[in-house]
């Protein structure tokens, strides 16, 4: 394949797969709760997952290294375990939430039981993971995730307000209802920049761009698909906040389950648009459901330096199999506990900010060694970003549990 | 040089203090969970019902006009009466404080109303009643809703 198609399809498959079950969510809610207000959030937070993936990306083709083996370089066994065990808790619940979120899809398009559903949803997973190779896997669902565009269409139809829709990139003092709004607003932007800056993505990321064979000629393959395809995807978060603001919020419905927002679809699009959006949360749901569990297999075999990767035979790499494997079973058994998906996903969101800054402090320091790195070691604008976010998202993490608590899990 | 028991003193002290702290965070979840609910409590309740009752409305409107398909509103409306029976459930199981027993009182008819409108939406060939209780529903909550205040 030429290079240009190839970074056309990394394009499109990153901004295919940039939303998930948690963001669609949140994205959704906070347009209906605060309008345009937190717009800003999803830039911000898209600068920092491009400035967070191309340094993993980076390091990934230049010296083969993949996040969770420079965590336990980094930061030693103990700290190093306990941002796995963070991780792994992390992917267990967003994959067991966008296994839930797959079921609930299914069973408005047959109407069938839901219990059912999610254990043929873990049986397809198993399927797809162990029969499709890694490039099958990111192009079917990422290209598949695009369908998504649908809800960019509604929002554009809605005809929003452009001059407040501008505004809401600048932050600002909110404009609030009561003073315990301030609190949900705050939590709002937390849980929308965890929801964008998901730490699965970034251990992903990284592990696939050594499943692909990059190599350091890659690394300018790596900025582009970085910052093209997420700044695209960044604009399907925005236009679910336009759709949240415009056609949610007047309506007084603050959006919860996957069918819910599809009726934001179907106001404008009718049932073609319905089965469009229904389609296009699938491939998303289902490609995020199959990145945390291979993330997990991914973190568990670089740390503990097991061979690791899809392009392995499933015999050459039998532990990273059996991982994967686990994950997807353990996630499956959780849904059929009949825990709600939404309720995981809060929890998975808000318990992944506090995951950011032990993920992203070891590529931050690996990236910009120059004995490591060498030519390709973070210049000064990336080391600035870099620092600049991972105060930010410390911070974040600091205030994200206790937000939690004070706005009853973000209800107010 | 530590030993193999200091070691093993260690990791028995860390997970002795681990146990602690998860007994402790389950206490207080526990002494939480028992506190009655206050006005945030009932008015976040009574948000739900009402954001799920507008939403009902919604559904049923786009269904008469063949937005939707069938299939999708029935399942939808399965989905929509789960998180409607747990609300309403919710709301009468709270035990409450009693400045805020009005503000629950007032509410908890409302939201079997509501129970009641989404149940025959789950079966074929909803009633237009269903849409109408929906909407009182709706306007209902949302005037509780106001008066508890943010």
């Amino acid at each position: 394949m030429g290079q240009f198609a190839e970074i056309f399809l990394g394009i499109l498959t990153a901004m295919g797969g940039f939303v998930e079950i948690g963001e669609l969510t949140f994205t959704l809610k906070a347009g209906s709760h605060f309008s345009y207000q937190l717009l800003w959030v999803i830039a911000l937070a898209t600068v920092g997952i491009m400035v967070y993936c191309e340094m993993a990306g980076r390091v990934a083709a230049v010296r083969k290294r993949a996040v969770f083996s420079l965590i336990r370089e980094r930061d030693g066994f103990r700290l190093a375990l306990l941002t796995l065990v963070a991780a792994t808790v992390v992917n267990l619940l967003t994959c067991t939430a966008e296994i839930g979120g797959v079921a609930m899809l299914w069973q408005l398009l047959s109407d069938w039981p839901y219990r059912g559903l999610a254990a043929l949803a873990v049986a397809f997973f198993l399927l797809v993971v162990w029969f499709l190779p890694f490039s099958g896997i990111e192009r079917t669902f990422g290209l598949g995730g695009l369908l998504m565009i649908v809800f960019m269409a509604a929002a554009l139809k809605g005809s929003p307000d452009w001059g407040q829709l501008a505004a809401g990139f600048v932050p600002r003092a909110p404009q609030l209802e009561g003073p315990r709004d301030g609190l949900l607003y705050a939590y709002f932007a937390v849980a929308l920049m965890s929801s964008v800056m998901l730490p699965y993505e970034t251990y992903f990321y990284a592990s696939g761009g050594i499943e692909d064979q990059w190599k350091p000629s890659d690394v300018g393959l790596n900025r582009i698909v970085v910052f093209v395809g997420f700044a695209l995807g960044s604009l399907l978060a925005v236009a679910l906040i336009v759709l949240g603001a415009d056609y949610f919020g007047p309506r007084s419905i603050e959006p919860e389950l996957p069918g819910t927002a599809a009726l934001g679809v179907s106001a404008t699009f009718g049932q073609v648009g319905l089965v469009m959006a229904l389609l296009g949360m699938f491939f998303a749901f289902a490609g995020a459901a199959i990145e945390t569990a291979l993330s997990s297999a991914y973190n568990l075999a670089q740390f503990a330096g097991w061979p690791w990767g899809k392009a392995r035979k499933p015999r050459e790499a039998g532990r990273f199999t059996l991982a994967w494997i686990v994950t997807f079973v353990l996630a499956g058994a959780f849904i059929q506990t009949g825990v709600n998906p939404v309720d995981v996903v809060e929890y998975s969101i808000v318990f992944s900010v506090v995951v950011l800054p032990l993920t992203y402090f070891p590529v931050l320091m690996v990236a910009g060694d120059k004995r490591i790195m060498g030519k390709h070691a973070n210049g000064w604008l990336a080391n600035a970003l870099g620092w600049s976010y991972l105060v930010a998202i410390t911070l974040t993490a600091l205030a994200a549990i206790p937000l939690f608590l004070l706005t009853h899990g973000g209800r107010g | 040089m530590r030993t193999p028991a200091d070691r093993h003193r260690q990791a028995l002290a860390q997970g002795v203090v681990l146990i602690v702290l998860l007994f402790a965070s389950a206490a207080a979840a526990f002494a939480v969970s028992q506190r009655p609910s206050g006005r945030d409590e009932v008015r976040n309740c009574v948000s739900d019902l009402r954001s799920q009752a507008a939403e009902l409305d919604v559904m049923l409107a786009q269904s008469s006009q063949g937005r939707i398909t069938s299939r999708f509103l029935l399942a939808h409306a399965r989905q929509l009466g789960d998180d409607i029976v747990a609300s309403h459930g919710e709301l009468v199981g709270m035990t409450v404080e009693p400045p805020f027993l009005q503000l629950r009182d007032a509410a908890v008819p409302l939201a079997g109303q509501l129970v009641a409108a989404v149940a025959p939406v789950q079966e074929r060939d909803p009633p237009p009643a269903s849409r109408d209780q929906a909407r009182r529903s709706f306007q209902g909550l949302l005037a509780i809703e106001a008066s508890a205040g943010r």
